[in-house]
């Protein structure tokens, strides 16, 4: 009898996967019957056949040695383990509650703030979507053709909405806005002398309603905006003027002269809309408005008015725009107009990609949504890690467990299915706290983002079923490093207390740590040098001085009569002078971080546009300001040259001069030839993003000025408002005082970045605090394993520092390196960013080297401290340890 | 108590029966084949085998005596009292009700 090795009977691909999933126990009986079976096979029929029908019973072993029981003690059915696991998981828990305690809080922090995280970057990405039309709706806006990419505005002329529905037959609708905030609102004489300046006031073309979607509470929107002199306000202004009463049909004064009927109520504009107003007046109205009459027919230079479209579908965007600058040609010569270039903007572009800004609402930058997000992951991250290294760290302590249970019969399959299901528990654990945490600090969150947050993501299914994939993904990321860990131990030698052979992970965690220290590394100095660059932002020398500067606006050279205070400048000049706190006056036409008209011009000998800044000005405004002239000579009261003008030092680069004196302006500002007589210190006007832009100075003449600029004494600063106020009261009754701080406009101008400079402290005192807890919990863990051979070193006289230096060296090196990695990441990113300012600090050496040092602090703190109360232990105690 | 014998299962017992000391996978399948004319996959067998020695009536052990296989070794199932007892069960029910069924009644066919 011949022992025949003829295992090459079986095809090599069933062999394979049978010695891959078949059970070693059954195995050995399985293939022996299949390799007789294919022998005899390959004997009785061709080779084809015997092949398939070798291949045939392969398969079907498979359902044989599913229901085949395993070894001794096997349980056909899986699930009667877990309550055991269950009692075990808790046990263990409660014998090391610190621990578990650690672990869940560290985990809840990271979930939580990764979902607040989520919550702000899902708010940001959905704003305008309740329109009906939204993916209809877009926005004209214009720019110059070298500029396109990096700078655009949404004010267009007023001509454009008829041209565009004359020329473009993809245009259903036009709606054309201006802001008018803000406005000063009067209920109407019985009486109640309700008196506000009020912000959020617009002038809307009649077809509002139907291209967007703001229900009304009250009123008809086929209507509702059709007759000048109506307007519609918001539920807010409603119940603020007219209680709870139904306004239809009562009257509001504006800026004490319009009387507007009110013909409905709309449902206040919600927080993600990018479209925000209190008060919708009809664009009808400005037609029999003198002033404003005045600006809507002047043409295609004036642009002013944010006009927006409603498409007939979404793809005929395209081709409204090439339609564009034909419709031009036909209705005007104007050569500045024609040679901008004209584009449609989606609507739900506008939030976050838009260059064009946003004058009827909030706006934000796509950037943000990425950086938050991957802020959102990095935390979660770091949280998870955490919890890996501390299982694995807590393996030894358990591997006796381990060894126990594999003796007893447990297969590995089990043990990872135990230690997981230990995860997936803490992870269910720590998801509840996160979830309570949440809803906690969503009212805080809400302010530090500057947002309308509400807790509404809650109510969405979505919304849950991220949780729930957070769930899984935590817990079985967690638990995965673990439970493959722990179920490769040899009982034999675990149970001998030596865990032999297989690493105990300690590299792994290792790595886990460096990962994690480098992200707070990072994080740190990105915080540091974005606040850096706020600080810079606010005190750079902005080429003027803004402190203790009160300006005033005064409106109505706008539209109604025009102010008393306007008309009786000199007066008012002299009554405010007498106080002592008012150490100037001035008066202009604008005035900085204020929008400002510009004049354009063609650049001779090209096709270029350039465009300058103008400002009318009184003879005391340069001194005011604090600006200072560094050629020529500025105004002076009774000048005769009423054609001089004053440039910065921006025109002067901009236009070629090498001598600027004298000059004569290529941009045409009215009728008359301007020629140069002064040259001034380039100032900001805008926020630093820009680089400062051509300015011409005017004299006010006997032009009504728009804005009054007082420098202030620092002293006492409310009393001085409260006698400015009175001065302001005796000229205008009728209209309250306005003012505002030109410091404070400034500041504004930073919202966005205060915004982000916030979320980045916060995020990264999270980060820091989750990787030091799992360096806590590490380090405690490294001590007690490490309490024996403390206690020898000590009985062999060590000092307590000396063993302090031993247990920490290992970490600290381990920071070192998270160091070395972080700090260029953090280089890069932020020198990307740093990109979008045209004023900004350098990045130096010395932050890095502080975020390092924090880092580095931290970790010693955190590992010392554990380190220390090992080495005070008592030694006997130490060596009796077990 | 006891659980039904399948009819398929029945065979498969019957085939054990009769190879008595020689029963396994292969060899019982290769007994259905030729006695019963059942052609059945493998597995399929195995898993009967399987079954029935959980329900009780098979016992099996690993092991051949001799080493035909090529080393590997083979399970060698065998009936149980509890098997032979469902087996004669079985064949007592069926006698009792073709006894009852005219056209079959062995006097009669």
């Amino acid at each position: 009898m011949k022992a025949r090795h003829d295992g090459d009977a079986v095809p090599r691909g069933a062999r394979a996967l049978l010695e891959r999933f078949c059970p070693p126990n059954v195995f050995e009986e399985l293939i022996g019957d299949l390799e007789e079976s294919c022998r005899s096979r390959r004997a009785r029929d061709g080779r084809f056949r015997a092949w398939l029908g070798c291949w045939a019973d392969s398969l079907s072993l498979f359902r044989a040695f599913t229901h085949r029981r395993g070894a001794a003690a096997d349980h056909p059915r899986g699930f009667i383990m877990w309550d055991s696991y269950l009692k075990s998981g808790l046990r263990t828990s409660q014998r090391h509650w610190g621990y578990v305690l650690l672990n869940v809080a560290g985990l809840a922090l990271g979930v939580a703030c990764a979902l607040l995280i989520l919550l702000f970057v899902w708010e940001e990405l959905r704003f305008d979507r309740f329109h009906a039309e939204s993916d209809r709706i877009y926005r004209m806006v214009q720019a110059e053709p070298d500029q396109w990419d990096t700078k655009r505005q949404e004010e267009m002329s007023p001509l454009f909405a008829q041209a565009l529905v004359d020329g473009v037959p993809e245009v259903e609708h036009v709606v054309r806005f201006l802001d008018r905030s803000p406005s000063l609102i009067s209920r109407d004489a019985d009486g109640a002398d309700l008196r506000v300046y009020e912000e959020g006031f617009v002038y809307a073309d009649s077809t509002f309603f139907d291209v967007f979607s703001f229900p009304l509470v009250h009123g008809d929107a086929a209507t509702a905006l059709d007759r000048p002199h109506t307007l519609v306000l918001t539920e807010a202004m409603a119940h603020k003027y007219f209680g709870g009463a139904n306004p239809v049909g009562q009257t509001l004064l504006v800026n004490s002269v319009h009387p507007f009927e009110v013909t409905g109520v709309v449902a206040d504009p919600s927080a993600r809309s990018s479209l925000q107003f209190r008060f919708l007046a009809s664009f009808a109205s400005l037609r029999e408005i003198p002033e404003e009459a005045g600006m809507l027919n002047s043409g295609w230079g004036v642009t002013a008015y944010p006009t927006y479209v409603l498409l007939e579908n979404d793809a005929a965007a395209i081709v409204a725009e090439r339609k564009i600058p034909g419709v031009l040609k036909r209705s005007t010569d104007a050569e500045h107009v024609l040679a901008s270039r004209f584009g449609l903007e989606p609507l739900l572009d506008l939030h976050l990609y838009s260059k064009a800004g946003n004058l009827l609402g909030p706006q934000s930058d796509v950037r943000y949504v990425y950086i938050f997000s991957v802020i959102a992951f990095a935390i979660l991250l770091i949280a998870c890690i955490n919890y890996m290294n501390m299982a694995t760290a807590r393996a030894a302590k358990r591997a006796r467990e381990v060894g126990v249970r594999k003796v007893l019969g447990a297969r590995r399959s089990q043990l990872a299915r135990q230690f997981l299901g230990e995860s997936m528990m803490t992870s269910f654990g720590a998801m509840v706290l996160a979830l309570g945490l949440v809803l906690l600090a969503i009212p805080a969150f809400g302010r530090l983002v500057q947002r309308d947050m509400q807790a509404g993501i809650f109510a969405e299914p979505l919304f849950w079923l991220v949780i729930l994939m957070f769930w899984a993904a935590v817990g079985l990321l967690s638990g995965s490093y673990p439970a493959l860990l722990l179920s490769r131990f040899a009982p034999a030698e675990v149970l001998k207390g030596r865990l032999g052979g297989v690493s105990s992970g300690a590299t792994f965690r290792r790595g886990l740590v460096v990962f994690q220290y480098t992200i707070s590394v990072a994080l740190v100095a990105c915080t540091l040098i974005v606040h850096h660059q706020l600080d810079y932002m606010r005190t750079k020398k902005l080429g003027l001085d803004a402190e203790q500067m009160l300006v005033l606006p005064l409106q109505s050279s706008v539209v109604g009569k025009p102010s008393p205070v306007a008309q009786h400048t000199e007066a008012f000049r002299d009554e405010l002078s007498r106080l002592d706190a008012v150490r100037s006056v001035a008066f202009s036409t604008a005035v900085p971080t204020q929008r400002s008209s510009r004049f354009g011009t063609q650049v001779e000998g090209s096709d270029e546009t350039m465009f300058v800044f103008a400002y009318n000005v009184d003879p005391d405004f340069l001194s005011t300001m604090g600006i200072d002239v560094v050629e020529g000579r500025g105004f002076s009261i009774g000048m005769d040259d009423q054609s001089a003008v004053l440039v910065n030092q921006a025109a002067v680069r901009s236009f070629g001069w090498i001598e600027a004196l004298g000059q004569t302006l290529p941009v045409r500002i009215g009728t008359a030839d301007r020629t140069v007589m002064g040259v001034v210190r380039d100032f900001h006007f805008e926020s630093l993003h820009a680089s400062i832009e051509p300015v011409v100075f005017m004299p006010l003449g006997s032009r009504l000025p728009r804005y009054i600029i007082l420098r202030l004494d620092a002293t006492d600063l409310p009393a001085t408002l409260q006698r400015v106020a009175a001065v302001w009261d005796r000229f205008s009754p009728e209209h309250p005082l306005d003012y505002f701080f030109l410091d404070d406009a400034f500041e504004r101008l930073y919202q966005s970045e205060d915004r982000l400079a916030g979320l980045f402290g916060a995020f990264t005192l999270t980060a820091i605090l989750i990787a030091c807890l799992g360096l806590f919990g590490l380090a405690a863990f490294s001590a007690e394993q490490r309490t024996k051979e403390v206690g020898i070193r000590k009985v062999m006289g060590a000092s307590v520092a000396h063993v302090v230096y031993l247990l920490s060296r290992d970490f600290v090196r381990l920071v070192g390196v998270a160091i070395v990695i972080a700090v260029p990441i953090a280089y890069i990113a932020m020198s990307r960013w740093l990109e979008g300012f045209a004023y900004r600090v350098d990045l130096s050496w010395r932050t890095f080297l502080f975020a390092g040092l924090v880092a580095l602090a931290v970790a010693l703190a955190t590992v010392s401290f554990q380190a220390a109360r090992a080495a005070l232990a008592d030694p006997v105690k130490a060596l009796r340890y077990e | 108590m006891r659980e039904n014998l399948g009819e398929f299962e029945e065979l498969v017992l019957l085939c054990v029966g009769i190879l008595h000391g020689d029963a396994y996978g292969l060899s019982v399948r290769t007994e259905l084949d030729e006695r019963a004319g059942r052609s059945v996959t493998l597995g399929a067998v195995h898993a009967t085998l399987y079954r029935l020695e959980d329900k009780g009536y098979l016992r099996s052990e690993l092991g051949g005596a001799t080493e035909k296989r090529g080393g590997r070794r083979k399970r060698i199932f065998a009936l149980t009292n509890a098997g032979i007892e469902a087996l004669r069960d079985m064949r007592k029910i069926r006698e009792e009700m073709w006894a009852l069924v005219p056209r079959l009644h062995p006097e009669l066919s």
